[in-house]
């Protein structure tokens, strides 16, 4: 399995492991899966010409569904799940609501370092822990594209969770 | 997960609607076995007949959530349970909550945190408990059942049951308790007696709560809620009615002390946040009332049409004779003034004004606005009669109440899954306060008397679900676990005679019926634990908030040995020698019930007698209607089955019917009275004045209110606990606790809070032969009125007789009392408040009686005690709630905020008041989730 290899990134991502252990329940012990997809690796962003709280746009992965995988870089200045950069501050989302799938650009929250809300019905994300649903109907969390930094380059490598209207990260066409 | 399998062509296909909240939006289940050929991403390849990737909106996106495996006559299936697409009702096109999105979660699948349900009937043996089989468990429960009710009479017998989960089920064990048991000891999961109206003063006014349709709360040109913000919970009557009527023009006034997403956007969309104190909607809604009338907006036309202009009753308390009594009481009333109001309220006099003038004022044309009012919890569940009988009024003198888009309504909490079996023997209940003749048992308080031998806990955790929990708790611990009678081994004989040596020595048996282990009911407390199968496991139906009936499909196996509720009591009823449980199938209860529940407004006798005309099953015909469903009443009218879209509809035409009773019902077209016209009702506040002053929050206390929030609704199991997504959302109780409360305290977002209170007043005593009475100082406010003055503030002239009855001894009329009492039932007994099982109105309650019921008299006579609770929580600091105020959510089982509630019941209508609990708020450690960024979120739910 290609995810198997990529533990380094995987942990690096999560910010303290790759598995989160349910355990209030006695005797049950689950983890939620964040699993990564790798797709090809693309330059997006140079990390000098970021500035806070503005987004940058982008399309990954490269061969997906083009309107579905545009995607937004932003500078949060706070620490953040999956963050990178110096202060690990920068991440990067798809831009479609993982409920019915509306769009979110132009929602970004800089007060809250945040987007939504959903223009459809209000879907807000929490930026800062991997886009998990804060108040909202989304089933999933804002997919997370995984990020590295080589120099001033920043590069996506892969995505986490199912980009919405997919039911596969693998070929579908 | 990296793909979602997608259903090929031939899967089969269930309808089915949601479990969860009140709204019930409609689902589709494609089921397909494992190992069989997977559908493609092309239209002609799978099942949904759509394109993958789908484009938005497309209400057909097969989220990872949305998958489960499941078994199927013991093979496994995939499943995909996704919004109906295709519904043009209720979640039209397919939208969803959070909670339906994830339904597929909740079913059982040992590879997830599903696996722990119960699967086979267990006894508890040396504490442990062991699995037997179901005739061992009927064996025991048979034999001690009849020997607690031969022995201690069958008040001696309770159950304690869900009040919602499907019409088979509630049928079923009701027909038990009540109608073959007949035993008065039985309540609901979230009352503490029997089950009636939540919301009785909307019922005494004449309105149905549930009298509403979807499209009314999109309809109208102002809408007013109260105690709840719909978003949150009821997401879809928010998201896919409020939101578009706000969308089209609509403005909203929310009543809430705490901002969520749905008051954000409702105000910035020229709406009205009203962060009123919790427990003053009394004063707001009569200071509203009384500025709309000062200023003549009152809808006069309506009120002359749709009023009943005499009480029905003389020396009554609460109803006017009339809009112009009402008009005179209210303003002279004093606290109905606006600065009183505005004091009391924590609301600014402009603020009140300003909502006045939204609801109420004409336009410049002198056309009236359309008006709605909607009522939640919030509201009802803080003072529970003067809330809801002055929410009636206000929405009265605007005109709402029988038209579409004007209406007065509940939005709803759970669904409308009772369907009685039998009626609650009001007569026999044992319950004795000076004054108070006849009242049904409060089975918490008759369970601390020691009075109960057998109880019998169905799909509730009882305990947390109860206010002043954590002494109810200490109750049955004594009376279970500490007793020194306990099964030594698994053996049938030794565990009867050790159950009759625990029944007559102070001790209970009690079982517990649930689908998962619930703690501390079923895991420490109950020595019999049975299995039930639940949604999806078996054929069910029932009615959501707008009285829309589906058939919710069985499309998987029950684990185990697990059975339906309705096949467990209908076993144990046939081993006790009881007839008429000898059902082969949830159909035939579905069939029966219809004619035992043919005057309610979930009637649906019509359907199941056409069915039947045309050779089918129940059941069968209401599988045909699908998602869509029927509306009840259901009726039968021009040679077809048609729903009722609203009831008091004064628009609607009805056609020609056929003789059944349900369809000729008065209350289609008209209010739900003798006349058919509404009641005006006083509410003087003085009757809550003196518990109000007691239980606010004094020094460095807060108010500590609960609630739920959008992502989950099971708290207690199927969801907050189980489904993965949503455990990582919220892994732990939360406060939401203001900035200013939180630096003083030197809290901030993600540190673990102890929220405690030693003064969590809770009721005692009052059985006929009670020697139980709480002793505590009378600590009464100077500042509340003595009850005296109550009659006095609703009827400023003395009339003939007021002080022969004021000062006449209570003990020594009895029989006079009784009979008015008994008058009083029978004079409404035509009318069906069909929210439970009985009468319910406060309509010609004596004054004694309600005087007796006063916290101040309760106090005065022993019958309150203090007791002490606690609970932890993640602090989140946000400005979304009000200063002075946090709010909790009501029920997570290891956090319970009931446990700091207070357990004294309103005066008038037996509810409980879970909404005002109160606490010292303090800083014990640091949460996990304050560093860890994988769970848990301290964002505020009010980004807009």
């Amino acid at each position: 399995m290609k995810d198997q290899i990529c533990l380094n990134r995987r942990q690096f991502l999560l910010t303290g492991g790759t598995a989160i252990i349910l355990s209030t329940i006695p005797g049950i012990a689950t983890p939620i899966s964040l699993e990564i997809k790798d797709y090809p690796k693309k330059k997006i962003a140079t990390l000098s010409l970021l500035k806070p709280d503005e987004p940058v746009n982008f399309q990954y992965p490269p061969e997906a569904h083009p309107e579905l995988c545009s995607n937004f870089i932003v500078k949060l200045g706070e620490f953040a799940g999956g963050g990178v950069g110096p202060h690990q501050d920068i991440v990067a989302f798809n831009y479609f609501c993982t409920h019915m799938g509306g769009p979110l650009q132009g929602q970004y929250k800089k007060e809250h370092k945040a987007i939504g809300p959903c223009p459809f019905h209000l879907t807000t994300f929490d930026l800062t822990r991997h886009g998990m649903v804060i108040a909202g109907h989304a089933t999933e969390s804002l997919p997370q594209i995984a990020l590295e930094v080589e120099a001033d380059d920043i590069y996506a490598t892969g995505v986490m969770g199912l980009i919405y209207g997919h039911h596969t990260k693998g070929k579908y066409r | 997960m990296n793909r979602v399998p997608l259903p090929p062509p031939n899967a089969e296909i269930f309808t089915t609607a949601c479990d969860y909240c009140i709204v019930a939006c409609g689902y589709k289940v494609y089921r397909w076995p494992v190992g069989s050929r997977e559908g493609g991403p092309k239209a002609y390849q799978n099942a949904l007949g759509i394109d993958y990737p789908t484009n938005m909106m497309s209400g057909q996106w097969v989220s990872p959530n949305k998958h489960n495996i499941v078994m199927v006559n013991g093979q496994p299936h995939h499943i995909l349970i996704m919004a109906d697409a295709d519904t043009k009702v209720v979640n039209v096109g397919g939208n969803h909550s959070i909670r339906g999105g994830t339904i597929a979660q909740k079913c059982y699948n040992p590879k997830t945190l599903t696996k722990d349900r119960l699967k086979y009937p267990m006894l508890r043996v040396n504490g442990s408990l062991r699995r037997i089989s179901w005739e061992m468990a009927f064996d025991i429960m048979a034999e001690i059942s009849k020997y607690v009710i031969d022995k201690y009479g069958k008040e001696a017998w309770a159950m304690k049951m869900f009040s919602y989960q499907f019409w088979e089920n509630t049928y079923a064990l009701t027909k038990l308790a009540l109608r073959s048991i007949r035993t008065a000891a039985f309540a609901v999961h979230d009352q503490p007696t029997g089950h009636g109206s939540d919301t009785p003063g909307l019922s005494d006014a004449g309105i149905d709560p549930f009298s509403a349709a979807y499209e009314d709360w999109k309809s109208a040109d102002v809408l007013f809620i109260s105690g709840t913000d719909p978003f949150e919970s009821k997401t879809i009557i928010f998201t896919e009615w409020i939101m578009k009527g706000i969308l089209n023009g609509m403005k909203v006034i929310f009543v809430v002390p705490r901002k969520t997403t749905g008051v954000a956007f409702g105000e910035k969309m020229g709406g009205l946040w009203l962060d009123i104190i919790p427990g003053t909607d009394t004063i707001l809604q009569m200071a509203l009332a009384r500025y709309i009338i000062e200023n003549g907006w009152e809808d006069s036309e309506f009120l002359s049409k749709y009023i009943n202009n005499r009480a029905e009753r003389d020396l009554e308390v609460f109803q006017a004779n009339g809009f112009s009594d009402y008009k005179g009481w209210i303003l002279s009333y004093k606290y109905a003034e606006l600065e009183r109001a505005s004091e009391i309220t924590g609301l600014s006099v402009d603020k009140i004004k300003q909502a006045a003038e939204m609801i109420a004022k004409p336009n410049p044309d002198g056309s009236r606005k359309k008006t709605s009012f909607g009522i939640e919890k919030g509201n009802y569940w803080s003072n529970n009669y003067l809330n809801t009988a002055s929410f009636a009024s206000l929405g009265l003198i605007c005109g709402a109440g029988n038209r579409p888009g004007q209406v007065i309504s509940r939005f709803g909490g759970h669904q409308r899954g009772m369907m009685p079996g039998g009626k609650y023997p009001i007569e026999d209940a044992v319950e004795k306060f000076p004054g108070r003749k006849i009242k049904a048992i409060d089975l918490d308080r008759w369970v601390e008397a020691g009075k109960v031998r057998f109880a019998w806990v169905v799909g509730t955790t009882w305990l947390q679900a109860m206010a002043g929990s954590q002494g109810l708790r200490k109750s049955f611990e004594k009376m279970t676990r500490d007793n020194p009678y306990q099964i030594r081994r698994l053996d049938k004989r030794h565990a009867i005679e050790m159950l009759k040596k625990r029944v007559d020595s102070q001790g209970m048996l009690v079982i517990n019926q649930d689908i998962y282990p619930v703690d501390p009911i079923g895991t420490v407390i109950a020595d019999i634990v049975l299995p039930a199968a639940g949604w999806g496991e078996e054929n069910f139906s029932r009615a959501n908030g707008e009285r829309r009936i589906r058939l919710y499909s069985k499309f998987n196996d029950a684990p185990g040995e697990a059975k339906p509720d309705w096949w467990i009591a209908a076993k144990f009823a046939q081993r006790m020698g009881f007839s008429g449980f000898d059902w082969k199938d949830s159909n035939e209860i579905f069939e029966e019930a219809a004619w035992f529940g043919k005057s309610r407004r979930t009637s649906y006798l019509p359907l199941v007698w056409y069915a039947k005309d045309q050779g089918k099953r129940g059941h069968d015909l209401l599988r045909e209607y699908g998602t869509t469903g029927i509306q009840a009443p259901v009726r039968y009218e021009d040679g077809q089955l048609i729903g009722t879209t609203r009831l008091h509809d004064s628009t609607l035409k009805l056609g020609t019917s056929y003789n059944l009773t349900a369809n000729k019902a008065k209350w289609l077209t008209e209010f739900k009275t003798k006349t058919g016209r509404a009641n005006l009702l006083k509410t003087p506040w003085e009757l809550f004045s003196d518990f109000y002053e007691f239980i606010k929050p004094k020094g460095d206390e807060l108010w500590v209110t609960s609630g739920r929030i959008n992502e989950f609704w099971q708290s207690g199991f199927d969801d907050q606990q189980r489904r993965a997504y949503l455990k990582q959302r919220w892994p732990d109780n939360f406060l939401e606790i203001h900035p200013d409360d939180a630096k003083v305290r030197g809290i901030e977002s993600g540190d673990m809070l102890l929220i405690e209170s030693d003064e969590v007043p809770i009721q005692v005593g009052g059985h006929k032969d009670a020697a139980v009475r709480g002793v505590v100082a009378d600590t009464s406010s100077s500042e509340a009125e003595t009850s005296d003055l109550i009659m006095q503030s609703v009827t400023p002239q003395p009339v003939r007789g007021f002080d022969e009855m004021m000062t006449a001894d209570v003990e020594s009329d009895s029989l006079l009392d009784s009979l008015s009492r008994v008058e009083t039932r029978e004079s409404r007994d035509h009318l069906d408040f069909s929210d439970g099982l009985g009468e319910d109105s406060a309509l010609g309650i004596p004054w004694s009686d309600i005087k007796a019921m006063t916290f101040t008299e309760l106090k005065k006579n022993g019958y309150v005690k203090l007791t002490k609770g606690s609970f932890k929580a993640v602090a989140i600091v946000t400005d979304a709630i009000r200063p002075k105020v946090a709010f909790t959510y009501f029920l997570i089982p290891s956090s319970p905020a009931n446990a700091v509630a207070p357990r004294v019941l309103d005066p008038v209508s037996q509810r409980y008041r879970y909404k005002l609990g109160k606490g010292r708020v303090r800083k014990i450690g640091v949460s996990p989730y304050k560093k860890d960024l994988t769970q848990m979120s301290f964002k505020p739910r009010s980004i807009i």
